[in-house]
Parts: C-alpha cells; structure tokens; sequence
C-alpha cells in the first residue's frame, strides 16, 4: 500500500518545456526519463540549495551534492526525508534567502518524492547485520534471574543505558564494553555467586537456586571430577545459550580442578569456574558465529531462539526453545509460529509492554522524569506514577495477547486502573484497591493511549499542558510522520513579550503560526496538541482553564488560605481570585479536515493517517526486534509485514509473527565495508 | 581468594598533615611528614577538563581590568569567585570550534574537534582526554577517570549529551556518577571489581578461541572485550605492585574513609565532593587524565537554591524570552524582565565559578614532593561549546585555563584574538605538554601557541 499510494501531483515539467503526465511506475520503469529526472533534480538544488548546502559550505553537516551521487537516493533516506520536510513546510530556503518560484519547488519535492517514495525496493537483498553486542541491564538482571531462580537485579549500579538514534535500549550502536563496566560485570560475577550460592544456605531460595546448579553431587558412586563436569557442562550450556563444546568443557574442570589443588573447598572451587563463566564474552555478549562470503545466511537454530527470546522476553531461551533447537525444529516455521504464540502467553513477555512500549511511547519517563510535586500537587505520588506505566503497559499487552487491531492502540473501549488512579485523574468511581484491573470505558475522548495519563504527562511541561509537545508527539512518536527540526535561534518573539503578558494561552502559541518563520511547521503542530487541551497536564478532564491570581483584600477574593511562614511571627492570609476561561479544542491534522476534541483526533488519525500508524508500530517492532535502528534495505520487509497485515485487519499477533519470519529476523549478511 | 588493596601510600604521598579532604574527612593522622616519594618523579603534569554545558550570556567571560601586557588585574564580577586565583588562570577571548555546535553535536565534539554524526553514533575521532590516557595507560591505576553528575529532568539519559570522552570515535567512555563507585575503582578492589588472577586467565583462554567462530565484523566487538580485560589486567598489576609495597609499610591501613553509597542531596556537596575525588585521584597518582562533566550538555537542572534564581538552567540559556512560555520553559516560572532573566542566568555561571574556585583552592594547598603544588603541575580546562546560549552559537566559546602544567605555562593572563581561534588547538597544546605531539586534532591543524 505504501508502493502504490498515488502522489498527487499529476503534471511536472519534463526536458524544458514539454510537459508530461507522470505516475511513479511509468517514471520508475523508463530509463531515459529516470536520466532526465535525475539531471533536471540536481539542476533545481544546485540552484536553490547547494550555495548553503554544498560541497564547500556543508551548512548543518548537510552535503547535498555528495547525497546526489549517492544512489539509490533512499541510501539517505532520513535525510533525503528531512529535505522533503523543509521544502514542503517552506522552511528552505531560509526566509532571507532567494526564494524557488512555487512550480520549482513543487518540481524539485515530485521529483525528489519519486525517487525516495517510488524508489523500487525489490531489486534489494539485505536482511542487514548486527554486530555482536553486549547484553542490555534488564536483559543482564533477567537472564541471571533465569540461570539462578532468583530476582538479583545487580545492575542497579552499573552506569546508566544510554539511548541513541534507534530510540531503544537494545541497539548495537549503543551497547559498548567499556573497562569500567568489564570492572561491574566482575563485580557482579562475584556479587550473584555469593548472594545466590551462599556457603550457609539459608532460605528456601537458597535452596531452591542449589536444585537448579548442582544437578549432580559427588557420592561414592560419583567423583568429584564427574559431578563438577556435569554442573559446569549444564551451567555452561544455559550461560551460553547453544551446546557446549568438548574443549570448553575440559577447560572448565582443569580450572576447577586447579582451584581444589589450590585447596579451595569442592563448592568454593565450582563457584569459582561459575565466577568465569558470567564474565566470559559468550555469556555478555549476544554472540552468532559468523560466515565467510557476500550471500545472505539463516542463523543457527540455538542463535534463533536466543533472537526470539531477547524480542519476546527480553531474556534466555527456557528449556523448551534449548530442546527445539536442539532436534533442529525451531527453524520450521510452523514450530516457529507456535512457540510465538505460546512466548506471548506467558508472563515474561511482559518486557514487551514494560520494554518495548515504554521506551518506544516515553512512559519509562513517567516517574523517573516526571516529576513529584508533593506542595502544589501533593496527590502526584510514586504508587500514581507506577499505576500509569502499568495502564498503558498492561493496554499495549492485552493489544497484543487478545490480537486486537493496530487501530485499537488509538481508539479502544477499556483501560487498566486501581483506586488510586481512577480516582485521582480519571474521575471514575466504584474502584477499589491498588491492583490494577480492566474496565469498560464509554467516554469516547478517553480510550486509547492518547487519553492515558502517562502519555499525556510525558508530553506536558511539569504544571501546563504543552500544545506543541503533544502534536509533536502525534507526528512523530505516533505516526512516523516527524516535523523539520526547530532552526537554531528560536526565541525570536521577546519583542513581542509584553503583548504576550495579555494573552490567552492558546493566543501565545498562536503566536507561533502568525510568525511567518514558524507557521510552516507550527500550523501543523499546534491544531493537534490544541485538540487535546481538555486533558490536564496530568490528564485530568477539564472544562475550562482555571486561572487563580494573588488578589490584595478579601473582598475580591474567592479564595483565602491562612499559612504559616518562616519570615513573619504572624500567619499570613493570602487572598486569590478564580478566574475560568473556555477552552477550544478544535484541531486539524495536516492536510485533512478539521475536528473536535480528543475524541475527534483519534477518528481523524484512525481516517486519515491509519496507514502511517501501522507503518509506525510496524517500523518500531521491527527495529526492537533486530536491536538496531532501520535502514533502507529493510524496507521490503517492512512492505511485507504490511502487506500480509492488511490481509489479517492489522492484528497484533500477525504482526509480531510477521516480525519473527521476517527476512531480517532470520537471516543476515556480513557488511561490505566495517560497521561504522 | 586474596585481593589486592591498593596502597594507601599512594593516596596519602605528599599530604601534609595539615591538609585534610574537607568533604571525605580524610585525616591522616600519622603522616606527620611528607612521606617520600617513590614513584611520582618531579614534573608529573595531569590533565583535567570540566565541561560547562548550556553556555554563557554573552560579555560576562571577560576580566575587567588588565594591563598593557594582558596581565589580569580585576576580574569582572560573574568571574569574582576566582579573583584568588587570577595569578593561575588564563582566559582566552574569542575561541570557537568550526565544527560540531549546540547541545547535541557540540557536547560529544568538544574534545574530538570534528562534528558528530548521530546516527552512526560517531563523534569523528578518538578525544583528546583519551589519546593521553592512552599514551600514559602504563603508568598508572586507571588510564583515566570520566565523571558526571547525576542527570535532572529531559535527556538524562540521551546518549550525544551525556558522551565527551570517545576512546575509539564510535564507543563513549562510561562515566560515573555516584562517588562511592569512583573511590571503590581507585581503592577498593574488592567492590571495584578486579578478581583474583585464576578467573582472569580463564577467562581469556576461553574468549579466544571465539574469535575463530565470529564474523570479521563481529572480531571488533570481541577486541573492544579484550581491551576491556587488558585494562583491567594492567590494573591488577598495578594492584600487585602496590600491595607490596603497602606490606613493608604496616602503619598505613584503614585511613581511608570511603564515601557513602548514594548521591548527596546537596548540589554544592555533590559537584564539590567529585572535586575531592578528583584530586585524590591525581594526588595518589590514580591517573593523570580526568574528564568531569558539570552537567549534561542540556542540564535542565533547576538552580533555585542560589538566592534569586528560579527555573532550570537550559530555560535561563535561552534568556531573550521571559514569558515563561516557551518550549524550553518548565510552565511554571515566568520572569519579570528580559534583564531579571539573564542575570539569574549568569548567576547560575558564577555559582559554578564558586565551584572551580573551591578546587583551585584545594589543588594549590596540596604539595607535591618536588615542592610545587597539585595547581602547578596540573592544567584545567573548563569550557562547553555554546557561546551565547540564547544565540546557541559556537563562537565565543566560554572557556578557561588553569594551572601551570608544571611550569610550561604562563598563567595570570587574558589573551585576546582578533581571529576565531579553534579550541582544537588548545586541545593540542595541552594534549603536547602531557607528552602526546600531534599534528592535527580534528579541525585544528596547529597547535595553539599563546599557552607561554
């Protein structure tokens, strides 16, 4: 669907003066037209663009001509994209600088947009590559919940995930080794064989944790030798996620060996080979062997269900993948789907809610940078803040175990309180207690993650709504679809500041589509975060803006508070006056008819923009998936996953299975040059 | 299993008994002489940058009154917190880095003087504070230390504004912020990590025979493992070596008390006991490179607990607008005036000049066994990479030096330049003076000059 989109802009000037009626497919299939475009495309930019934008000057690291020889166009697909976005808004050429008559710049956007958009991405065979990486903290503390039995989360310490581009945690661009971290994992090696394998056991965890490392004790029958290669093989095969080889084996019991000679006790000295097993680089880091040669290759069986298992749990594979592997099953696509399915149902798969969502959607903010307000908002506590990550985590789950539609992350007739949060911003009674539980929602504006609290308050400054953030976020987090970058220097309104003083606040931001350098990108933005101003910043319902201003005498006053302060022996009475202003929430998305309320932005995006959502959800899966950001290859595959998703009402179950036979997911190909 | 305790001679060489770390209580009370030197031969120079985020208003960098020759005589009165020390500063005009500007590009590029390539995550080259903990790895505990603060409000945890120090140009240093940690990995093997010599051997001969297995590309990823562990071998060394000497010398034991687990509440006790740690780290020769971030490159931190000042930090950089309405705003704090906002900005400026003062103070009263103090045989770079911080521009950067890099430069100065001079060069006049001569670093092809 995204291939034969028809672009609205019948006629383009071709060759000088000719004019021709152009569709992509036509444009895409004849070569001497292609020619003809590209001559007359980079003809257009070197004289609109390329005095800033060139070889030379390279304004904003922004080299077009250096991107011209760079085919296909799509290898540069974000900032080909950025290009589009700032011709289209009118925000290049920079107002001071001659401007492209409107035919050349629609000219240079129909031909641009035919070789990003119309690019024909079937000639392409990449599933991509990922370097080796380490794994992530939760990936870390899960996995070592899972080898031991037992909930340590030891990387509480550890130097914080830093995200980049991709957006999550798990990307391999991002997850460095550094020694000071190699220092934690040793740290921790030590920390978990102590805490987990104690030398007194002495609760039943302890216990619990022994079953699972010594599966098998010397006895007369067994020697000591025996036993401690059967430990280290099973521990060793589980560390590493893939059978163990005869040589690691041996080298394990040497050391243990070694460690007895050196008079260490029989547990003490397997403790000890345990403490090298955490810190071998087969255990932190994702490791698949590799193969020589320029084809594409599947991945292992064991290197699949460690794929599958860090997507779906965000930890190792259990018993039930190893053994799958291990027959050769798991590469069977049958076996494979059914494996999803059963994955999903069980309670690890939360990660992809608690994970995936919440790095994706921003809610893993909510409480950690959003902020508690115990004077002016002494209801915003740490037991509210968790009630909202875990509504919209606990949504995004139930979206995907009960195989809703995509559509229904927009729009959808339930949500997940407790007492706490239905009461406090919700408005909802008859709810008690503090698990979170299901219920119906009839409100219209309500359902869906754009009426969850925690979306609404990652997208708010810490006591106003933001209009601005909030339609940023539609565009952009929600629908792919993001707004060029603000241009550098961008307080240009103080001039106007005093006349501000006077304003409503939906006149300030305004103010931003009455100046001509903003209204580009500014007439898109505002009109959706307008139509969401019922919300609170903490997403309240509300009907009008309630002001409430120092007043000097009781009389005017409709309020009165008596406070104790620290400057005067006195109390003192402070006298505020009430003032309530409508609020309009009527909004528009770009290029599509205006509507009404939050209510009315769910159906407009559900109309109109459903096929950027999907694509969105699409792309972001895809990408937490693989553990790296997109790139251009990907695009077929992307395509496919749509394509059969349309086929199935865009359900969420089709979608991640679509992921997991996704061409990416289980196969890759070495680079041609280095990563990077 | 036995681990080595690293010396608390190291830590305690050269403190006189008079000199207590204000903030770690530290009181050595048996080293009533200098202790003598052993290792730490004269002319020792360290090298420590403070990364300044969010820039400055502009005009308030310059001194107020100098002499024919540049000689600082009068500091103005957002720089007065140095007024002590304006005999061991220098403050160059008009410094600005062609390439990689803002809070994004400008904060991972401050030390490697190329742009930054968010995408590819690359900051286009290795940082200066990296090519010498290279060049010095051998010679002491840790190669380098990275310090940070613990983040406040949005981008607390984006990678491009939280990343100054790259040791390859694709892969960020760590950086620490919690000073327990930052004394374990200098004192504490135990918690610091480093395990006894067995496992460490294991390890690698298992890891090896990995490499026959990966993909080429993947081999990177493996090196970047097996530099991990040699740095941590070299430091076990390190260990073994000190330990010894720590046995002939019994009376040194315990002295040391660790900071508490935690960050401190107190901004000032936070950034200041980061500055004790520092110089505890060059003072025990724990390493002689040291990168400590003031912030993040777009701290939203708020700054209300100096007198005066309301709003966050990024919010006053962008001062020409007072509504208190604009995206940088938090929505709460609106201003009265254009004027009332820019001065609270540059309080903000002059409260971390309090801070560097407070470690000027501390590394002059610390001498070193050749008899000069730590501020002699040291040089601190302070600087960010926004000028103007509502302008957002990469010219005249905020920046500063301080400390005689053991008499190789001639301090008390503010060197004015007609031209935009690059920082890069300063990098690489800094970069010379810890023994590491290169040509170009980034956009700079030469080296600064005006440091003698």
């Amino acid at each position: 669907m995204y291939l034969t989109k028809k672009i609205k802009f019948p006629v383009t000037k071709l060759a000088g003066s000719l004019v021709f009626a152009v569709s992509i497919g036509f444009a895409c299939s004849n070569a001497l037209a292609q020619s003809e475009a590209v001559h007359e495309l980079t003809t257009l930019l070197e004289e609109n663009c390329l005095a800033c934008h060139g070889a030379a000057t390279q304004t904003a690291g922004i080299n077009l001509s250096a991107l011209l020889e760079d085919r296909p166009l799509v290898k540069n697909l974000d900032t080909w994209r950025r290009v589009i976005g700032a011709l289209e808004v009118g925000k290049m050429p920079p107002p001071e600088a001659p401007q492209p008559d409107p035919e050349e710049r629609a000219e240079m956007l129909f031909l641009l947009r035919q070789d990003i958009d119309g690019f024909d991405y079937s000639s392409i065979d990449n599933p991509g590559f990922e370097l080796m990486k380490r794994l992530t903290h939760t990936e870390y503390d899960n996995t070592i919940r899972d080898l031991f039995g037992v909930q340590l989360n030891v990387t509480d310490r550890f130097p914080t995930e830093l995200i980049g581009s991709s957006g999550f945690e798990n990307s391999y661009n991002t997850l460095f080794l550094q020694p000071s971290l190699m220092e934690r994992y040793i740290g921790a090696a030590q920390s978990i064989l102590e805490l987990a394998l104690p030398t007194e056991p002495s609760s039943a965890a302890h216990r619990r944790t022994r079953e699972i490392i010594y599966v098998e004790t010397p006895s007369l029958l067994v020697s000591e030798q025996k036993a401690a290669e059967v430990v280290l093989a099973n521990f060793m095969e589980r560390a590493y996620r893939r059978p163990t080889e005869g040589i690691e084996v041996k080298q394990a019991v040497t050391q243990f060996t070694q460690a007895r000679t050196e008079g260490l006790p029989y547990e003490g000295a397997i403790k000890q080979v345990l403490q090298t097993v955490l810190i071998s680089p087969k255990f932190l880091l994702r490791v698949e062997a590799g193969q020589d040669g320029r084809e594409s290759y599947p991945v292992s069986d064991f290197e699949l269900a460690s794929r599958l298992s860090y997507f779906l749990w965000a930890t190792m594979p259990d018993q039930e993948l190893f053994d799958l592997a291990k027959e050769g099953k798991l590469s069977d696509q049958t076996v494979l789907r059914n494996q999803v399915f059963r994955m999903l149902d069980d309670e690890k798969a939360d990660t992809l809610g608690d994970v995936f969502a919440a790095q994706w959607l921003g809610f893993h903010n909510v409480g950690t940078r959003i902020w508690l307000d115990p004077i002016d908002n002494p209801w915003c506590t740490a037991s509210l803040m968790t009630a909202m990550r875990d509504e919209t985590s606990m949504f995004f789950m139930s979206l995907l175990r009960e195989d809703l539609p995509i559509r229904n992350l927009i729009d959808a007739d339930y949500t997940f309180v407790n007492e706490e949060l239905a009461t406090t911003l919700y408005g909802i009674e008859g709810i008690s207690g503090e698990h979170m539980r299901r219920i119906p929602i009839d409100d219209p504006n309500r359902g869906g993650i754009l009426g969850h609290a925690s979306i609404l308050a990652l997208t708010s400054n810490y006591t106003t709504t933001s209009p601005v953030k909030r339609g940023v976020y539609v565009l952009d987090t929600v629908l792919g679809t993001p707004p060029p970058e603000p241009p550098p220097n961008v307080g240009l309104l103080s001039q106007e500041l005093q006349a501000m003083r006077e304003m409503s606040f939906r006149e300030k931001v305004e103010m931003h589509s009455s100046n001509e350098y903003c209204r580009g990108c500014h007439s898109r933005i505002d009109p959706i975060g307008f139509s969401m101003e019922n919300f609170s910043f903490f997403g309240q319902w509300r009907e009008t803006y309630d002001f409430r201003s120092r007043v000097d005498s009781a009389e005017e006053a409709d309020e009165s508070i008596t406070i104790n302060t620290e400057t005067s022996p006195e109390p003192i009475t402070i006298h505020f006056k009430n003032t309530k202003k409508p609020i309009s929430s009527k909004g528009s998305l770009p290029g599509s008819e205006g509507f009404e309320g939050p209510a009315g932005l769910k159906q407009a995006i559900l109309r109109d923009r459903e096929d950027d959502l999907v694509r969105q959800v699409v792309s972001k899966i895809l990408a937490y998936a693989l553990g790296r950001q997109l790139e251009y290859y990907d695009e077929p595959a992307i395509l496919n996953i749509i394509s059969v998703l349309e086929r199935n009402d865009y359900r969420f179950q089709t979608l991640l299975q679509e992921v997991v036979a996704s061409y990416p997911f289980q196969y890759k190909k070495n680079p041609s040059e280095g990563i990077n | 299993m036995k681990s080595g305790i690293y010396s608390r001679r190291a830590i305690l060489r050269g403190i006189g008994a008079s000199i207590a770390l204000p903030l770690l209580d530290v009181v050595p009370t048996f080293a009533q002489a200098p202790l003598t030197a052993s290792s730490i031969s004269t002319g020792i120079n360290r090298l420590a940058y403070l990364y300044f985020p969010n820039g400055i208003p502009r005009g308030i960098w310059y001194p107020e009154e100098t002499d024919q020759n540049g000689r600082l005589i009068k500091l103005n009165k957002w720089m007065s917190p140095l007024e002590p020390h304006k005999s061991n500063i220098i403050i160059p005009s008009n410094i600005w880095t062609p390439e990689g500007n803002g809070h994004v590009n400008g904060t991972p590029t401050w030390l490697t003087g190329y742009d930054y390539d968010s995408r590819a995550v690359n900051a286009g080259g290795v940082s200066a504070d990296q090519i010498v903990a290279r060049h010095l790895r051998e010679e002491t505990l840790l190669p380098s230390l990275e310090l940070s603060l613990k983040g406040e409000g949005y981008f607390s945890n984006s990678l491009p504004r939280n990343a100054i120090s790259w040791s390859t140009p694709d892969r960020p240093m760590a950086r620490e912020i919690e000073p327990r940690t930052i004394f374990d990995r200098m004192f504490n093997t135990q918690t610091g990590g480093t395990s006894n010599r067995s496992v460490m051997d294991a390890v690698l001969a298992d890891a090896r025979s990995l490499g026959n297995v990966v993909s080429s590309a993947d081999k990177l990823r493996l090196d970047e493992y097996f530099e991990s562990i040699r740095a941590l071998e070299r430091r076990i060394e390190f260990a073994e070596r000190q330990s010894e000497e720590m046995r002939e010398d019994g009376a040194l034991t315990d002295t040391l008390v660790a900071p508490t687990p935690g960050i401190p509440a107190d901004h000032e006790s936070y950034i200041r006991l980061m500055m004790d740690l520092m110089i505890m780290a060059f003072q025990s020769d724990a390493t002689r490179v040291c990168t400590f971030m003031l912030d993040h490159g777009q701290s939203n931190r708020y700054f209300n607990f100096i007198p005066e000042v309301k709003g966050t930090w990024h919010a006053l950089s962008h001062y020409q607008n007072a509504s208190g309405m604009t995206e940088d705003d938090d929505g709460t704090t609106s201003w009265e005036s254009v004027e009332q906002k820019r001065t609270m900005y540059a309080e903000v400026v002059r409260w971390h000049h309090h801070q560097v003062a407070y470690l000027l103070e501390r590394m002059k009263s610390i001498r070193e066994p050749n008899g000069n103090s730590l501020l002699d045989n040291s040089m601190v770079l302070m600087g960010g990479a926004i000028g103007d911080g509502n302008e957002h521009d990469a010219s005249n950067l905020p920046t500063l030096i301080a400390g005689g890099g053991g008499g190789t430069i001639r301090t008390g100065r503010y060197i004015e330049h007609k031209e935009p001079t690059d920082l890069a060069g300063i990098h690489l006049a800094l970069m010379q003076r810890m023994g590491v001569s290169l040509d170009r670093l980034g956009s700079a092809d030469t080296s600064y000059q005006g440091l003698t």
